[in-house]
């Protein structure tokens, strides 16, 4: 075999500070193609499912796809696999930027970090040099600070790829994010304050070895051709312009945009913060991630009423919903400041943005008052309140400990279970399912929880007019899953759908491996994917009772906006989902399902 | 004779690093971002994607500093070559460059020029923001 199509994982096992390197079976990228198909894989493997997510027995499981490194546009995602401390699930993860890239430089395909250290520190692994730093000195750093002094202490010519875990992560909120280059973060589920409960601060990464790929000439010319592509589509150039951004027109029209803790889904002052409304406002530059042509990412600066200039990556499109219109907020300043308060401590501001809403309503509705909320008004639409739980919440103050334990758990203690809006202990992100039927199973299905990157149906909902509807949306949501769940463990970003179908996105992989996939392979693997994630919770102890959304969406319809009148048939939806995906009513993949998968040895 | 070079605008780099990429596919047939003759610096705390390249200055301070007679120009494109035989990596260059640019080969063995991929250079070609331009040279050094 040729020695640049050997793949390698490095493993750092952290309770006896070694490390070595393990061969990646070439076959296990047929079943399970890369990123979060192999993160799956090893976490079921490796990780028991009745675990506490806190202990050292967890794992982190970041993977890279088989194209890490390369020109292929997008392709510069990388997965972190963990059983979730918020959920107390199966997770994972993906984080843009140039850190999975420079794992790959470094000469891994993939790390896997085991074990607990005894004090805080951080890895340094340039190429194939491990070594574990103290981190004293970092210990209590917010994000922006503790990745300069970690740059600082590596102290190369090139600049290191670090993540770090700022001190909401050392607390162990349990949606705790793992933060990249500032502003890029492994968002959802809690892998921070996994990394924190493990005290490792963060790991910078270098890398200088040469990476090889078969038929140079060809990949350059696929390369172009898909960057041509990309920017030309129509997603590709609403992306460009407003980054994510570009959704807020659409989705607060439709009228299920996140609006005040979903009482409503349509936010009257919404045109305040569409994507166009941003770029003259606030927006200097547009900021990419690591060989993508779109920069949805974009450089913003403001001048507060304090006087102080603000300059950030962000908000985008789930923070701006859920700290500004969620929260009854329209006014920029206040958003963004909220979004760095986030960035700094090291939270996704998706699940903070619940449960600071689910105060919001608890107190609007006299559930709560200002006794049980440390003294604080909490309505709808006070910017203070707002700016001052999230800095409580990072620093597991008073009320903010509380909410730090995240939404589910919050809500039990505070008798605010009927606002607390989340599936499986995970915040909805800002669409609401009644103005998108299918939105409802991913939210209900999804092994993490409520996470709409889990199948993202709206779009197609909208566009074929039909998101009102039931019929056929198990199998919209399910085709939705597949895909989503290809480009995840292809670890290509999802933005790059705009302008790379399936069928690029196969090409793309098939150059870069030398193998020979096709869709119907590609969609058997995702297919094997998802039941695989569905079989490790399923061995927690989950099931139909748990892919479950909140009761206002089943019973409330909504009484404004171009969603009125509507709310969700959550049990038809399932009953068809199962039945289509070969599984019980119970949410149980059959006897036959899984031996048609090959897992067998998972179940 | 009027000769072009490469021209870098921060403000429209979107640092995607296509170019690194590029670059070192196209001069070592690999990918090795750190081996690329344009590389990208991101500040975090600005915002702001920076290049350092070649920019061939007129006045060429990293000729001037050698005393080993390893710098010249190439007559086509009056890109700035480097001797390999004569180089003995002393980064005498790298000094005088007001961009601190020159650097060594991965074997620190010899310095690595960029040479404009002969006048038609890839990273131009690729950079889908054209950020990097190949344009008529005008500047002594530290004058862009």
């Amino acid at each position: 075999m040729d020695e640049s199509s050997i793949r390698k994982i490095l493993r750092v096992d952290l309770s006896r500070e070694d490390s070595n390197v393990e061969t990646l079976q070439s076959e296990l990228l047929e079943k399970y193609i890369g990123g979060r198909g192999l993160g799956a894989f090893y976490l079921m493997k490796e990780v028991p499912p009745d675990i506490d997510p806190l202990s050292a027995k967890n794992k982190l499981i970041f993977m890279n796809g088989p194209l890490a490194g390369s020109l292929i546009p997008g392709n510069n995602k990388i997965c972190v696999t963990f059983k979730s401390p918020l959920t107390q699930s199966y997770s994972y993860s993906l984080c843009g930027g140039h850190w999975g890239p420079e794992l790959k430089y470094a000469g891994f395909d993939g790390l896997i970090i085991e074990g607990k250290s005894k004090k805080p520190i951080f890895l340094s692994i340039i190429n194939e040099k491990v070594e574990f730093k103290s981190a004293d000195k970092l210990w209590g750093k917010h994000i922006p600070e503790s990745e300069n002094l970690i740059q600082k202490d590596v102290n190369l010519d090139k600049p290191a790829q670090i993540v770090v875990i700022g001190p909401a992560g050392e607390k162990l909120v349990r949606y705790a994010t793992i933060s990249h280059a500032f502003y890029r973060d492994f968002g959802r589920g809690g892998s921070g304050a996994v990394m924190g409960s493990k005290n490792l601060k963060g790991i910078a990464l270098q890398g200088s070895s040469d990476l090889k790929i078969p038929n140079p000439k060809t990949i350059i010319s696929l390369s172009k051709e898909l960057i041509k592509n990309l920017r030309e589509s129509r997603g590709g150039r609403k992306r460009r312009q407003y980054g994510t951004m570009e959704l807020v027109e659409r989705i607060n029209n439709a009228g299920f945009w996140v609006n005040r803790n979903f009482t409503e889904g349509y936010f009257a002052e919404g045109n305040k913060l569409e994507g166009s409304r941003m770029r003259e406002r606030i927006v200097f530059g547009d900021s990419s991630c690591f060989s993508c042509p779109i920069a949805c990412g974009k450089r913003v600066n403001i001048s507060s009423r304090d006087g102080r200039l603000i300059v950030l990556e962000g908000p985008e499109f789930e923070t701006v919903g859920m700290l500004g219109p969620n929260c009854g907020i329209s006014d920029w300043e206040t958003i963004v400041k909220a979004s760095k308060i986030c960035d700094n401590y090291g939270f996704d501001t998706i699940n903070a943005g619940a449960c600071i809403s689910m105060l919001m309503e608890a107190f609007e509705s006299n559930r709560l008052n200002s006794d049980n909320i440390d003294g604080i008004e909490a309505n709808f639409g006070n910017k203070e309140a707002l700016l001052i739980l999230l800095k409580k919440i990072g620093e597991r103050n008073g009320i903010g400990d509380l909410l730090a334990e995240g939404i589910g758990f919050a809500s039990k203690k505070l008798g605010s279970e009927s606002y607390a809006i989340h599936s499986k202990g995970q915040s909805f992100p800002v669409y609401d399912p009644r103005g998108a039927k299918a939105m409802a199973l991913t939210y209900a299905t999804s092994p993490k929880g409520a996470h709409h990157m889990y199948a993202t149906t709206f779009g197609v909902e909208l566009s074929l007019g039909n998101r009102f509807e039931v019929e056929g949306k198990a199998l919209l949501e399910r085709d939705q899953q597949f895909s989503m769940c290809i480009v995840d463990s292809i670890a290509m970003c999802s933005t790059m759908r705009a302008g790379i179908p399936l069928n690029d996105q196969i090409k793309a992989y098939n150059a870069i491996t030398g193998m020979k996939m096709n869709p119907e392979k590609m969609l058997k693997a995702a297919e094997r994917i998802i039941n695989l994630e569905r079989l490790y919770n399923i061995k927690i102890g989950f099931n139909r009772k748990d892919d479950t959304i909140p009761k206002r969406f089943l019973k409330i319809p909504l009484s404004v906006g171009e969603s009125r009148g509507h709310t969700v048939d959550l049990n038809s939806l399932l009953d068809d989902y199962y039945n289509i995906m070969g599984w019980n009513l119970d949410g149980i993949p059959t006897k036959e399902k899984i031996e048609e998968l090959e897992l067998s040895d998972f179940s | 004779m009027s000769h072009k070079s490469l021209h870098f605008e921060s403000s429209k780099c979107i640092g995607c690093r296509l170019c690194e990429i590029i670059c070192s596919l196209s001069h070592y047939q690999v990918i090795n971002p750190e081996m690329a003759l344009i590389r990208i610096r991101r500040d975090h705390v600005k915002q702001i994607d920076n290049a350092i390249y070649c920019h061939q200055c007129i006045d060429a301070p990293c000729i001037e500093s050698c005393e080993y007679e390893a710098l010249s120009r190439e007559l086509e494109t009056n890109a700035i070559i480097v001797d390999e035989k004569n180089c003995i990596a002393c980064m005498d260059c790298y000094y005088a460059c007001p961009y601190s640019t020159p650097k060594l080969n991965l074997s620190n063995e010899h310095i690595v020029f960029c040479d404009l991929c002969g006048g038609e250079p890839a990273c131009v070609a690729i950079c889908p923001e054209h950020a990097i331009q190949y344009l008529e040279n005008k500047s002594n050094s530290g004058e862009n």
